[in-house]
């Protein structure tokens, strides 16, 4: 009876355990760091269109509102400020005014009624400049720069954009 | 039964041998697996990722790009003359407005230039090309054009020939030294009245002896020691003849003609939009041609006078398309020695040469004499 018995193959052994053990923690490893690239490559795609979509959408009021706009009451031609008021011919809509708030929103308030957020709650503005480079009587020109940034304290990187947004538009 | 354990053991052996391949095999194919599904994932998700940054940089692009043509406009709108044809161009607002300055302008990634073109009298069209760099091995561009108009121009009506009187009248006699001339009616506040004298002397100097209420400006006399001396005076209108106004040549009683024009619409401040350039020709030969050369205005719609004076009565006839005469073909004075002028005119409607006039001696001729040339600028 020089025979093995079977019974000798019932359990693995401790090489073979290892190697199942370092195989998994690769396959472990690999999906979650694989998990972990794609949650981040989500934030900051989303981000990105955050910033990059509203800025877009911010530019785009500023210039409707300025080429509905009858004239420019601040800033003066040649001067610079954080604050842009436009006159308008409707009673409802004079003046409007774009400014950034304490908390770093771009504010609209048409005539005297409530103050709007032009952005929402993912991006903070800061630098908001007008500057008023007409060219003495002309309807008037105005260049409008500003910067959104991701709002919150995260300083990781797939938390940080930030864009600079320039816009210029003649009165017609 | 030795053999039959034997082949039984070796066939279970190889059933768990079977299994143990198996579930290698299947880890490298699922990891396999794994890493296929990875290497076209990642790739994508960060080429979406960079593709949403791409399509911003590009929509900002197409911002700055506009902020260009929006510049050029307000420029336009402050004054049209404001936009030269040319270019490259960049803009600036140090001075705390829009100015065109340098050859390009550049806002982090992004570099501008914007082109001027010249679309038909004015028109503009206006190329604002914005010009990135995607990445190190790409560059990326966006052009946008916008045309332009002077539409705020305020249309001036081209210089007009009012009227126009002589003394004497053609083929009439007139000797010196004076002559007085009646201005011909119609005139209003502001037309330029034009006296263009010949004296058919080789000496004296042609002046105003009445101005009749106006200001005179007299030209350069030209013909000193030739057959006749040829001068032009010119005065804007005020309204009203204190007197028929009349030249003198001082003392002499040979041929002297006064022909007076009447043009409206005239700049009455800066009157001449190109200083006369006069002097002699000498008798043609053949046809009996004259030509006057050419001069360039300055401004749009001038009006580019040319005269001719001998001291013979020839009569005359313009060989050159364009020109036509002011008033009559020739005012001949048949006192003593004969003397003729005649003069021409053509609106140039953009600034630039007039081209040469030609003026025939139809019959007489084969006379030498004066020529003239200058321009009269329009109204702003």
């Amino acid at each position: 009876m020089q025979i093995i018995s079977p019974k000798k193959y019932t359990g693995f052994t401790l090489i073979e355990l290892s190697l199942y053990v370092v195989i998994m923690g690769i396959c472990v490893l690999a999906i979650s760091s694989f998990l972990n690239l794609i949650n981040n490559a989500k934030i900051k795609n989303r981000l990105i269109a955050e910033v990059e979509q509203q800025g877009d959408q911010i530019s785009s009021i500023i210039r409707q509102n300025i080429l509905a706009s009858s004239g420019i009451n601040i800033p003066l031609p040649g001067s610079t400020s954080a604050t842009l008021s436009l006159s308008f011919l409707d009673i409802n809509r004079n003046p409007t005014v774009f400014s950034t708030d304490a908390t770093g929103n771009i504010t609209m308030k048409i005539g005297t009624g409530q103050i709007i957020n032009l952005n929402n709650n993912y991006v903070r503005a800061e630098n908001l400049i007008f500057s008023n480079f007409s060219q003495i009587n002309t309807p008037g020109n105005i260049n409008s720069q500003y910067n959104l940034k991701m709002n919150g304290a995260e300083t990781r990187g797939e938390y940080l954009y930030s864009q600079q947004f320039n816009l210029t538009t003649s009165r017609r | 039964m030795k053999a039959k354990l034997s082949q039984s053991t070796a066939k279970e052996l190889s059933h768990i041998n079977n299994k143990r391949a198996f579930a290698l095999i299947d880890v490298i194919l699922g990891a396999s697996l794994f890493l296929i599904i990875v290497t076209f994932t990642v790739p994508s998700l960060l080429y979406g990722q960079e593709s949403t940054r791409l399509s911003g940089q590009r929509q900002r692009a197409v911002v700055y790009a506009e902020e260009g043509l929006e510049a050029i406009r307000n420029l336009r709108d402050a004054n049209f003359t404001n936009l030269s044809v040319g270019g490259p161009y960049g803009l600036a607002t140090s001075s705390g407005f829009w100015t065109l300055s340098g050859t390009s302008t550049t806002n982090g990634e992004f570099t501008r230039q914007i082109l001027i073109g010249n679309t038909g009298t004015d028109r503009l069209v206006a190329t604002s090309t914005v010009t990135w760099k995607q990445n190190a091995q790409r560059n990326n561009s966006i052009s946008l054009s916008t045309n332009f108009t002077n539409w705020g121009k305020t249309l001036s009506i081209p210089i007009e020939i009012i009227a126009s009187a002589s003394t004497p009248a053609d083929s009439g006699t007139r000797g010196g030294p004076t002559a007085t001339i009646t201005p011909p009616a119609g005139l209003q506040i502001g037309d330029v009245v034009i006296l263009i004298v010949n004296y058919r002397s080789s000496s004296g100097n042609i002046s105003v002896l009445n101005t009749g209420g106006q200001t005179w400006t007299a030209l350069s006399q030209v013909g000193s020691g030739t057959t006749n001396i040829l001068r032009i005076f010119y005065a804007v209108y005020n309204g009203a003849w204190s007197a028929n106004p009349s030249v003198t040549v001082g003392s002499g009683s040979t041929a002297l003609t006064v022909v007076m024009h009447v043009l409206r619409n005239v700049d009455p401040v800066n009157i001449l939009d190109v200083p006369q350039t006069a002097g002699s020709f000498s008798a043609p030969s053949g046809l009996r041609d004259v030509t006057i050369p050419g001069i360039n205005t300055i401004t749009d719609n001038a009006l580019v006078l040319a005269v001719w004076a001998t001291g013979d009565d020839n009569t005359w006839g313009i060989r050159t398309s364009g020109w036509a005469n002011l008033g009559l073909a020739q005012y001949r004075n048949l006192s003593g020695s004969d003397s003729s002028i005649s003069s021409a005119y053509k609106l140039i409607p953009l600034a630039g040469p007039t081209g040469d006039v030609v003026n025939r001696q139809l019959t007489l001729g084969g006379d030498a004499g004066r020529r003239a040339i200058l321009a009269f600028k329009l109204k702003p």
